[in-house]
């Protein structure tokens, strides 16, 4: 059974204004688009204007970036409040987090922190999500973060941690692909081992997207081509789950957007091979 | 008349009251052009991926912004030149057969007697020979109801009218009124009501001056937001030997259909800009000098709806 009731989108790409032009230059060939939401919540008259433009053209899906899902002290009501007029503005099929947190004690830490994977934090995220489901109906999906460091004291490894959440939630999974490598690349953690211990029933969307290795770390930075490493995983991913929509992210050193175009349709070649898509 | 109590009213008093049917003739003519045309009722339709610059060109300024759209492609092909004096000039190039389409070989023609810019804008002859070349574009843009619905014209025609009458009409009868009271200084309503006559004429031009209807406003509107930034970031190649200088000249066309030639200002390129400014209203969302009163059908001088 599906994760979430909604249409499958197809493949598509984060969505930056410098490639606006492009975009609808080469529309037929990007099938939905992602807006962070975060750049939309306190938006000038031009950036609803542009917003409203992207809809009334692409399927949109917003991703948020500050929720701070995880947090111990709550949603930010005023926060949450600004993502609901978002949500309810575009009318996503489904709307993104990040499972993390990014406040503590009333204080922004401007950085998508990884939570210990224990069940008080369980707790934690399914208590927000059950207060925010109050004021927003669209479904949520959570995605899986890279991490810099571990918080000590877990519990359970993360792909426990995720599936437990998802549980707790009844949210579906953004499952980023890129950072599933990273984090394997950089904890050392052999995932074609656990594969099947992640939540693949609950899998909604993927994010893809390339990093580059800065001190012996693999950073998911976005400003790459996806690597082979994580192609081979997203085949992987694509052929075993039904997925409902697969995204490119590129926020850095944008090439020509031909080769966007070219990363998008890969992705969409293997939904197609799979019968993920039409 | 005298049956009117308004008509008594002492001076100061009258002109408040006649500054309030003023002000209520002005909103109901704004009401009428602006109800006339009610294509906005329907979405935009979707941006083109692939803008035709001429179409673009016709939609934002009709036939005026067509001539710059050609004058800059035929420029950029190397055709016909700027001159001294706002001059266009053919140059020695001569185009192959078949290369040239019609309205750039009628442009290419016009160009031939060496006219000022202005005179191209002015030539009846080239403008209705352009706009016969348009009418599918023009047929095209109607069925999209992209352009201003015939029912605008009609309408301002009849606001323009029912308005002068009931302000001239008030105006008139206080003045009978008063003149058969004995000496008056009427001055000041006389020149209130001709102020109030312009004002209205004013009114129905700004609101209809335009060959785009609200609908098609609403589709330059969404072009603009999402190729303008692209557009106007390119205009800074201009003249520069790299890739974004030839990557320039596919969009060229289309910026100039979009925002005619002010976008070249500053550049290497700014006395199209600067001849053309001279010769029509620079900005294409204008008739032009030119346009005899036909807003909205293209300017087409009496080419007609």
């Amino acid at each position: 059974m599906a994760a979430i009731d909604a249409p499958a989108l197809g493949s598509g790409i984060g969505y930056r204004p410098q490639f606006r032009a492009d975009l609808f230059a080469h529309r037929d060939r990007i099938d939905f688009l992602e807006i962070v939401a975060d750049h939309y919540l306190d938006a000038t008259r031009e950036k609803l204007d542009e917003l409203d433009l992207l809809r009334s053209h692409f399927p949109l899906v917003a991703h948020g970036l500050d929720l701070s899902i995880g947090g111990a002290d709550g949603v930010d009501p005023r926060y949450l409040g600004k993502i609901a007029a978002l949500i309810e503005r575009i009318d996503p099929p489904w709307w993104s987090e990040h499972l993390c947190f990014t406040r503590a004690g009333g204080v922004r830490i401007g950085h998508l922190a990884s939570l210990p994977y224990t069940q008080e934090a369980i707790d934690a995220v399914a208590r927000n999500v059950d207060y925010l489901r109050r004021r927003i109906k669209t479904p949520l999906i959570l995605e899986n973060i890279s991490c810099v460091v571990r918080v000590p004291g877990a519990e359970m490894d993360e792909a426990e941690f995720l599936t437990r959440t998802l549980e707790a939630t009844g949210c579906g999974w953004l499952c980023d692909v890129a950072n599933m490598h990273v984090n394997a690349m950089n904890f050392g953690f052999d995932l074609d081992a656990q594969f099947e211990r992640w939540p693949w029933e609950r899998l909604v969307q993927i994010h893809y997207a390339g990093g580059r290795a800065r001190n012996g770390l693999l950073i998911d930075s976005h400003d790459a081509p996806t690597s082979d490493a994580v192609w081979t995983l997203y085949e992987r991913v694509v052929a075993r789950a039904p997925v409902k929509a697969v995204l490119l992210e590129r926020d850095e050193n944008i090439p020509p957007f031909s080769e966007l175009i070219g990363e998008a349709e890969r992705a969409r070649a293997t939904l197609v091979e799979n019968r993920r898509w039409r | 008349m005298k049956n009117f109590a308004i008509l008594d009213l002492p001076g100061p008093e009258f002109l408040n009251v006649f500054g309030l049917v003023v002000i209520i003739v002005l909103a109901a003519v704004y009401l009428c052009i602006r109800l006339a045309d009610r294509t906005d009722r329907r979405p935009p339709p979707p941006v083109p991926q692939n803008p035709d610059a001429m179409e673009v060109a016709f939609l934002q300024g009709g036939v005026n912004q067509v001539i710059r759209t050609l004058i800059y492609d035929l420029a950029q092909r190397g055709f016909i030149a700027l001159a001294p004096k706002d001059h266009v000039i053919p140059t020695e190039s001569q185009p192959q057969p078949g290369e040239l389409n019609a309205m750039e070989t009628l442009l290419l023609e016009a160009a031939q007697a060496k006219p000022k810019a202005h005179v191209l804008f002015e030539d009846r002859s080239l403008r209705r020979r352009l706009l016969e070349q348009l009418a599918p574009i023009r047929a095209k843009l109607a069925a999209e109801e992209l352009i201003k619905p015939a029912s605008v014209k009609i309408w301002r025609r009849r606001a323009q009218i029912g308005g002068t009458l009931i302000i001239v009409g008030v105006a008139l009868a206080k003045i009978a009124v008063e003149w058969s009271k004995g000496p008056a200084n009427l001055a000041y309503l006389i020149f209130l009501a001709a102020a109030s006559v312009a004002a209205l004429f004013a009114l129905a031009y700004v609101m209809t001056r335009t060959h785009a209807s609200r609908r098609g406003h609403a589709y330059l509107e969404a072009m603009r937001l999402a190729y303008g930034e692209r557009l106007q970031a390119a205009v800074a190649h201009i003249g520069s030997p790299g890739p974004e200088a030839r990557a320039f000249h596919g969009a060229a066309l289309f910026l100039i259909g979009l925002y005619g030639f002010s976008p070249l200002k500053g550049t290497t390129e700014a006395m199209f800009a600067e001849t053309f400014s001279r010769g029509s209203q620079s900005q294409g969302s204008n008739c032009g000098s030119s346009c005899g009163g036909s807003c909205g059908d293209g300017g087409a001088s009496g080419g007609g709806d």
